[in-house]
């Protein structure tokens, strides 16, 4: 279907696994400095403290299944791409494991959490409040930003299980597949943050 | 001098005279078209002396002069097919050896003068570059070994490999003989006249000069040098008489007016010439019968082996491997499979018009486990690695009246092993030879002196081997009865059941190992007092060395010389839906799956009730619990799929539903401020 296929896109994306093993160390080093940024501000110059809420033990069990699998998946492979600058053998086996839990636990996810996730955009002539007052803005963005690269992320692979693709769209497939994988970690690891901020009360 | 004039000079200097240096080119000729040369040259013998076909005391005319004349002879014979001996080269990666085998004695060494890891080099066997010519001198096309005694010593005084002075008597063959000179046209002839097996008759004459005209069909040749006495000297032989070198009759219809001679050389080697030297082919129950196999696809697709093979003056032929690395400086990436058929570093994938695969729904992660010959190479993987014949090891393209698959040396294919995390195909044969054990270390011995020592002991019979000498049983009534029992036993053996047959067959090869093992153990002694205390007596084969234990009976142990000798495959590459694992991922993840569980059983020279076998998985080093693991990931992969799509449908649509809302919202916003 797309194997003929040839676009700037793949062009960009393809062929770029030795840029992502070279960025990743970087790239993790820097989500952790942003997360501890974030909690640093927070603990230091706490903002309006929005009401905590109580969530459900549904809600509870949602998303620990969610981090455990996104912790899964982000422990196998870049620990194995840091490691041994592969991923293969075990590690890929357990990957394969994580993600599994991963394709079916973000769909209930996404109906769990997306109404709390919504942002207050008012329509026109619209005077009470649409969004969700539970989370402020930054784990509402954060979670969206989740919701989308697990998508992408997920749908990377089941594209390429299927006799769709030549072989560049399917390098492509991995590399945006790599990348999107990043942005979940790194998106977890700030809605996270700012889940545990509020419960402390900071923001 | 006028300062104008010295800056005059000083330009020239610097600019014209390295340009009319550069203008004088080699002296060596060139045509740069694709046209091919008519070749009609005189001919020269090996001193340098115009020959006159006409003479009936003409000299065989020499490569090494006759085409050095306009060729650049000493550059060939640094190239890849004739450079093995000089040790100063990289040995590149290691490829098929030769390999010694003697039937008599059980004997099959693999040999490389390149030293690849397994090999032995043939100085260290005692094996002299005459013994190698006279051993494996019909696959090759002079040079090396042949020139051996003309080589140079090495500068620094140290000898290389190669440079061993030989023995006074091997000198004197050598003298009568003249040196085996590259031949050009064993690979540039164009004429289907030239002959390999005329071009062996004469090795084996020991009249390796006069190969080149035999063989081309310029000359017959009248006369051996094989019979004629060490210290024969041509001066002193009698006009017309029987000791006398061989006679070169030229022949007239290959000459001209001028008594030029017409040599039909082509540039590119025809694909024939290649297959030569470089065919292989299963053989076995389970191979197609020869007449029946298809050739390899890209001969079939209409190119030629030197397309991906091609090699400049310097003879260096690209061998086709990722990483290469060739002496020129030129890049030969795309000369690979991937290189060609994909995208290569010098940005010239697609040459030749090669496709580009789709390798639609095959995750990337194969291409960095997986060669490219894994799945397309080479016969594919069954139940059991199967029985090979190559050229080089069998002596295919030349007249035999044995050609069974059971013909030594033993070499099975294709046994899948990891190189560096990735998988290739291989060809691998089990050393088998006598030698001495000393300090650990098994050094073989001389399969000529093994030969001479056991000759009395083992009793082969000249044009026997030594497993159809000890298989040679013949079973008792009382031995059939005790297996089949008395009544069926006594009737027609053409009336046996397979299974009443395949019992037989076991007691035979029962018997055939007992028998073995009492002679292993005569030879062994033999050996041994042979040896008088300097080592031990070993025989190594089929995966296992051999020595004699307290009791004075063969104790088999392990050790790294019995291990076997497998080199990569290229070819023959298999059409695209005879490509493994072309029916799905089931094709090898799932128990059973031939490429990592097909069996790989040790071929020994000599009966074995109980051969070594391993599977696939174990010899390339794969963890088996993990692949069972991946076979059960693959249970249901089909639902997961389905699911998945399904699960990614429901985040899809909420993405979508709250992306539409949340735009309309924003513009919503946008319009009240």
């Amino acid at each position: 279907m797309f194997a003929e296929g040839n676009n700037s896109f793949v062009l960009i994306v393809a062929h770029g696994g030795e840029q992502f093993n070279q960025a990743l160390p970087y790239l993790l080093v820097a989500t952790a400095l942003i997360v501890g940024v974030y909690v640093v501000l927070s603990i230091t110059r706490p903002r309006s403290v929005e009401p905590k809420s109580k969530w459900s033990p549904w809600e509870w069990a949602v998303y620990a299944a969610t981090l455990l699998s996104v912790g899964v998946l982000a422990a196998t492979s870049f620990g194995a791409v840091l490691s041994v600058g592969v991923l293969n053998g075990w590690a890929l086996l357990a990957h394969m494991v994580g993600a599994g839990m991963f394709v079916f636990v973000l769909p209930v996810l996404a109906i769990t959490w997306c109404e709390p996730s919504r942002f207050d955009l008012r329509r026109y002539g619209q005077r009470e409040q649409t969004g969700s007052q539970r989370f402020y803005w930054f784990p509402k963005l954060t979670f969206w930003l989740l919701l989308a690269s697990g998508w992408v992320v997920a749908m990377t692979m089941l594209v390429s299980m299927i006799p769709w693709m030549g072989t560049d769209e399917l390098e492509s497939m991995l590399e945006l597949h790599r990348w999107s994988g990043l942005l979940v970690v790194v998106a977890a690891a700030l809605h996270v943050s700012g889940i545990v901020m509020q419960r402390f009360g900071k923001r | 001098m006028k300062w104008y004039t010295f800056c005059l000079l000083s330009l020239s200097a610097s600019l014209g005279f390295p340009a009319a240096a550069a203008g004088q080119g080699s002296r060596f000729a060139v045509t740069n078209s694709r046209s091919e040369y008519a070749h009609w040259i005189d001919l020269y013998d090996a001193n340098n002396r115009r020959i006159d076909p006409t003479d009936p005391d003409a000299a065989p005319y020499s490569p090494r002069i006759t085409c050095g004349r306009c060729h650049d002879y000493e550059s060939m014979a640094s190239g890849h097919h004739f450079n093995a001996m000089h040790s100063s080269l990289p040995a590149g990666r290691p490829g098929e050896p030769w390999i010694w085998t003697d039937e008599r004695t059980g004997t099959q060494i693999p040999l490389s003068y390149r030293r690849w890891e397994g090999t032995y080099h043939p100085d260290d066997l005692d094996i002299s570059p005459w013994d190698f010519i006279l051993k494996f001198g019909r696959h090759l096309p002079g040079g090396g070994p042949g020139e051996a005694p003309a080589r140079k010593p090495a500068t620094d005084g140290e000898p290389s490999d190669g440079d061993q002075q030989p023995t006074p008597a091997v000198a004197d063959r050598w003298r009568l003989s003249g040196m085996l000179e590259i031949d050009c046209m064993f690979c540039h002839s164009n004429d289907l006249a030239y002959s390999p097996e005329t071009w062996w008759n004469q090795i084996r004459d020991q009249n390796f000069a006069w190969a080149p005209a035999a063989a081309a069909g310029l000359a017959s040749i009248e006369g051996r040098v094989a019979a004629l006495a060490d210290d024969f000297d041509p001066a002193d032989a009698a006009p017309g008489g029987r000791n006398r070198l061989p006679v070169t009759t030229y022949n007239s219809l290959r000459m001209n007016a001028d008594n030029k001679v017409f040599f039909d050389v082509v540039r590119t080697p025809d694909d024939r010439t290649c297959y030569y030297c470089h065919t292989a082919h299963t053989v076995g129950d389970h191979a197609v019968p020869f007449w029946n196999q298809d050739v390899d696809v890209h001969l079939r697709a209409g190119m030629s082996c030197s397309d991906c093979h091609p090699n400049d003056i310097g003879h260096h032929t690209v061998r086709g491997y990722e990483g290469e690395v060739h002496p020129t400086g030129e890049s030969v990436a795309s000369l690979s499979c991937r290189g060609c058929h994909m995208d290569s570093e010098d940005g010239m994938g697609g040459r030749m018009g090669a496709p580009k695969p789709l390798h639609g729904g095959l995750p990337p992660l194969h291409f960095e486990k997986l060669s490219c010959t894994a799945c397309h190479s080479g016969p594919a993987p069954i139940e059991d690695a199967q029985p090979v014949h190559t050229a080089m090891a069998h002596g295919l393209g030349l007249p035999s009246l044995d050609y069974t698959s059971d013909l030594e040396p033993g070499i099975v294919a294709p046994v899948l092993l990891q190189d560096e995390g990735v998988l290739y195909p291989h060809r691998m044969t089990w050393p088998a030879f006598w030698g001495r054990l000393v300090d650990g270390q098994i050094t073989p011995l001389n399969p000529d002196d093994v030969q001479e020592t056991l000759r009395r002991i083992l009793r082969v019979r000249r044009g026997a081997s030594l497993m159809e000498t000890v298989s040679a049983i013949k079973l008792t009534a009382e031995d059939k009865a005790g297996v089949l029992g008395e009544e069926r036993a006594s009737i027609d053996e053409e009336l046996w059941t397979q299974e009443e047959q395949e019992a037989i067959a076991a007691l035979e090869l029962a018997k055939a190992k007992q028998a073995w093992d009492e002679l292993l153990a005569a030879a062994l002694t033999t050996l041994q007092e042979s040896f008088e205390d300097d080592g031990v007596a070993v025989y190594v084969g089929g995966g296992r060395a051999y020595r004699l234990g307290e009791d004075g009976q063969p104790e088999a142990f392990e050790h790294a010389v019995a291990e076997p000798y497998a080199w990569k495959l290229g070819h023959d590459v298999r059409p695209t839906r005879f490509s493994t694992g072309i029916t799905g991922c089931y094709e090898c993840h799932a128990d059973g799956a031939p490429i990592f569980e097909g069996r790989v059983t040790a071929v020994a020279a000599v009966p074995d009730d109980q051969p070594l076998a391993h599977s696939m998985w174990e010899l390339a080093g794969y963890d088996k619990q993990l692949l069972d693991a991946w076979n059960q990931s693959f249970q249901g992969r089909t639902m997961f799929k389905y699911a998945g799509f399904a699960a990614m449908g429901i985040v899809g649509l909420i993405l979508l539903t709250y992306l539409i809302q949340g735009t309309y919202g924003l513009f919503a916003s946008f319009r009240r401020i």
